[in-house]
């Protein structure tokens, strides 16, 4: 018999169906898919009264100023790299960068003025910015937190302080999350309470918690104490405020918040007595 | 027509190679394939989803306990002989990514973080009889290269019907030794800190070959 092409075909094509059949062999598998849904988790507990009340009565809180001290304990838990900063923050209502004014006793004049300045409020934290010692390149000793303690005033009568360098940072209110700026050169970088400007190494906290790993209150990353003052001196200037005194002076919110206010020398205008009022917003936000 | 011919052998085989890929492959023919009287079924949910969103959801982890349940029921072919054995072990897919990392399906932001390592998933395989390799420990793989064994054991036969001893490996069905031809999965997963945030996918392939 005569075999065709298509013939052959058929059977070439048989031998390798009959080869699949001979070789069948047990050998299956089952698949499961496992999505894991990370999200990003920020925790700050801040510890201590939502009000802080700063009453000048007496002769000597104007020239001594009023300290709060550990008025406010901040905890973080973290599952990322986190920066963690104060922004010092009003209503506007006598103008961006100044203290809000509620209530007057007095009638302001030319040389009494209601312009408070938002840095007029001094913090002091403890422990220091991590970053500092960690060497994140942005950050600078004595100038990228707010480890330095509170200056006095020199000489009583006067604004003459020894260097300060407390004043709080104060964004713009157009854009009140901003995170500071921590690349000036030293002496006049805006302030963090832990991390710094960017995400270079150790220029942020790892995440983690005051919960767990390192407990130490002196040295743990995940808790930080602060302290508050207000030193009006008389006449009122704030003078831990004024350019002649702030050590980082030409750091862009010290400049913002002069500029607001006529309180920027020794006397020739003073502070309104009245009420006035300022929020300090916390705010703790990934840095990786 | 005979390069037709010869195209469609290679393609044939090539299939074949490519479809065991990340199995093990078989070189014998001992134990009927599934569908020809050997069974191979998993119950449970075909998706898992873990989801943490506290601090102590990272901190603790998350446990599930007997998602899945793997089923066996093995038929050996007449010749040879006694000489049907399987082999079922476990490996990873991450749809082509880094061997180490899990796929990152949606970020969370642009951190530049690392992704998660497929070290952190965690399985277990649990039968009444204790026959999983593993045995009553949890255990991972470290990169989507690697398999991990839960039965194997070629050239040595172990038979059913004892509850006892690991690496049952001959015919025999879950419908009447439940102990030993079937097994519970239990999944343990743990983030770690300071990866990125985002959703992650995993596949978790369980194969069942011949193992002699």
């Amino acid at each position: 018999m005569k075999t065709t092409p298509l013939k052959k075909t058929i059977l070439a094509l048989g031998a390798i169906v009959a080869s699949n059949v001979a070789f069948a062999q047990l050998q299956e598998e089952k698949n499961v898919t496992i999505t894991m849904d990370l999200q990003p988790i920020l925790q700050l507990k801040m510890e201590g009264p939502d009000q802080l009340d700063f009453t000048f009565d007496e002769i000597n809180e104007y020239y001594a100023g009023i300290v709060k001290y550990g008025a406010t304990v901040l905890k973080v838990s973290s599952t990322v790299s986190f920066d963690l900063w104060a922004a010092g923050l009003s209503q506007g209502q006598e103008g961006s960068f100044l203290w809000d004014n509620p209530v007057e006793y007095a009638t302001p004049t030319p040389a009494s003025v209601d312009e408070l300045p938002l840095t007029a409020l001094e913090l002091r934290q403890f422990p220091a910015n991590p970053s500092i010692a960690a060497t994140c390149a942005t950050t600078f000793a004595g100038s990228s937190d707010y480890s330095t303690p509170f200056q006095p005033v020199v000489t009583p009568g006067t604004s003459v302080m020894t260097g300060a360098n407390n004043s709080i940072y104060c964004p713009s209110p157009a854009s009140p999350y901003t995170a500071p700026t921590s690349t000036n050169a030293a002496a006049t970088s805006e302030k963090y309470i832990a991390g710094g400007t960017g995400t270079a190494a150790n220029c942020s906290v790892l995440g983690g918690s005051y919960l767990i790993g390192n407990q130490n209150a002196n040295s743990s990353a995940y808790r930080y104490v602060l302290d508050y003052r207000i030193l009006p001196n008389l006449p009122v200037t704030f003078p831990a405020h004024l350019a002649a005194n702030a050590v980082n002076a030409t750091a862009p919110y010290i400049i913002a918040a002069d500029g607001a206010t006529s309180l920027t020398a020794d006397g020739a205008v003073y502070a309104n007595p009245g009420v006035y009022t300022m929020y300090v917003k916390y705010i703790l936000a990934q840095d990786q | 027509m005979k390069w037709f011919l010869c195209c469609c052998s290679i393609f044939i085989v090539m299939s074949k190679v490519n479809a065991q890929a990340n199995c093990n492959l078989s070189l014998t023919s001992n134990c009927k394939p599934t569908g020809a009287g050997s069974q191979y079924i998993v119950t449970g949910e075909p998706t898992i989803n873990f989801t943490f969103q506290s601090f102590g959801d990272f901190i603790v982890g998350s446990n599930l306990f007997g998602v899945n349940i793997l089923k066996l029921a093995i038929e050996e072919n007449t010749a040879p002989a006694d000489d049907c054995r399987w082999r079922l072990n476990v490996h990873m897919d991450n749809n082509g990514g880094a061997a180490t990392q899990w796929e990152q399906v949606y970020a969370y932001g642009s951190s530049s973080a690392p992704l998660p390592a497929v070290d952190i998933l965690e399985m277990r395989f649990r039968n009444q009889c204790n026959t999983s390799l593993t045995g009553s420990n949890y255990a991972n793989l470290s990169s989507t290269a690697t398999n991990l064994d839960i039965v194997e054991t070629p050239g040595t036969s172990n038979n059913a019907g004892t509850c006892s001893g690991i690496n049952v490996n001959r015919p025999g069905s879950y419908l009447t030794n439940y102990g030993e031809y079937s097994f519970a999965i239990d999944y343990k997963l743990k983030p770690t800190l300071n990866i990125q945030p985002g959703i992650y996918r995993l596949n978790v392939r369980f194969c069942l070959t011949e193992g002699n």
